[in-house]
């Protein structure tokens, strides 16, 4: 992990003498974090993989423009969440397939992942999760699994934390039901 | 059926993983690829000035060449060539008196031509106004006559 700011990395990498070294200490502190954020929404480990890669080469060209107003690490989260919606979006365009049924291959990718080595129930979880409409996905997973404080979702998704809120009760309330069902 | 219907019983534990050595090696490969972004960047931006001043070249020549083809027409492209002005001094030369006199005779068939036309107004006045030829001549007869008395008497 990298012992510098992000503010002292994103000097560095504007003073250009260590840009390179500055990216590098970016990706190094923020891959994992952001790796697995795409992965509960693309579900395949080569998919969030070449979804990732983007996601830094976007960030590459763009940082040089990033505005200090904002964390660097909910820009980083917005556009990982950007990429991996178009990727679906465009995986539904590519095989002409309708929008409900997207979840339903994502299952079967969570089923035959063998990068997935989690027991019966939290593949029953993760099953649960898909059943939940896109948006709702997203903030469950991101208020469950990566304890992400409201004020910053609602900057990475541009939703009130109101509304964000009530999408997580509405999610826990939908996923207890499919747990108790199934 | 197992009894794990509330989330708290599941627990917050990542069920995904990832190939070995996957995040060791990322940020080596991302780098890559942005430094060969970065060569194409620069390379577009080496470019860029001399493109741009090619495509600036290219438009002064088109204006030019347009300019050119406008001023410098060629003789048969002109409005009124040589040859009009030649054909025009011909006619010039050979329009002489007796086209004019020809021309008399119809401007004297217009003028009566306007006569008729007067003539006709007057006949259609009168078949309007429903004054016959006799009451006309008599009434014409009588002013002739008081005119005549009038010029007597003084």
């Amino acid at each position: 992990m990298s012992d510098y700011t992000d503010k002292e990395l994103l000097e560095m990498f504007k003073e250009g003498d260590y840009k390179n070294f500055a990216f590098k200490q970016i990706i190094k502190k923020y891959q994992e974090r952001l790796y697995w954020h795409i992965r509960k929404i693309v579900i395949s480990h080569e998919d969030s993989n070449d979804i990732l890669q983007n996601t830094f080469i976007k960030v590459w060209r763009g940082l040089d423009q990033f505005r200090e107003d904002s964390k660097l690490y909910t820009w980083l989260y917005r556009i990982a969440t950007n990429e991996s919606l178009t990727f679906l979006k465009q995986k539904k365009k590519r095989q002409h397939i309708p929008y409900m049924d997207v979840e339903h291959q994502l299952m079967n990718t969570l089923e035959s992942d063998e990068y997935f080595n989690g027991n019966q129930i939290q593949l029953k979880l993760q099953k649960a999760i898909l059943t939940l409409p896109e948006k709702q996905r997203l903030v469950f997973n991101m208020k469950y699994f990566d304890e992400m404080k409201y004020e910053d979702m609602s900057r990475i998704l541009e939703t009130s934390v109101g509304a964000l809120k009530a999408s997580f009760h509405h999610a826990v309330k939908k996923i207890e039901k499919y747990l108790k069902e199934y | 059926m197992d009894n794990h219907n509330k989330l708290s019983d599941i627990g917050k534990d990542q069920p995904f993983r990832v190939p070995e050595g996957y995040f060791r090696n990322l940020p080596e490969r991302i780098m890559e690829r942005c430094e060969k972004q970065e060569q194409k960047r620069s390379f577009i931006q080496v470019l860029k000035p001399a493109l741009s001043l090619a495509a600036m070249f290219i438009g002064v020549a088109l204006l030019a060449y347009f300019a050119i083809s406008v001023i410098d027409r060629p003789d048969d492209q002109a409005p009124f060539g040589q040859e009009d002005i030649a054909e025009a001094e011909y006619y010039d030369q050979y329009y002489n008196q007796n086209e004019l006199l020809e021309n008399l005779p119809e401007k004297e068939s217009t003028r009566t031509n306007r006569n008729e036309k007067r003539t006709q107004k007057y006949i259609e006045y009168l078949l309007n106004e429903d004054i016959d030829y006799t009451t006309l001549i008599n009434e014409l007869k009588e002013e002739e006559q008081e005119q005549g008395d009038d010029r007597e008497e003084k």
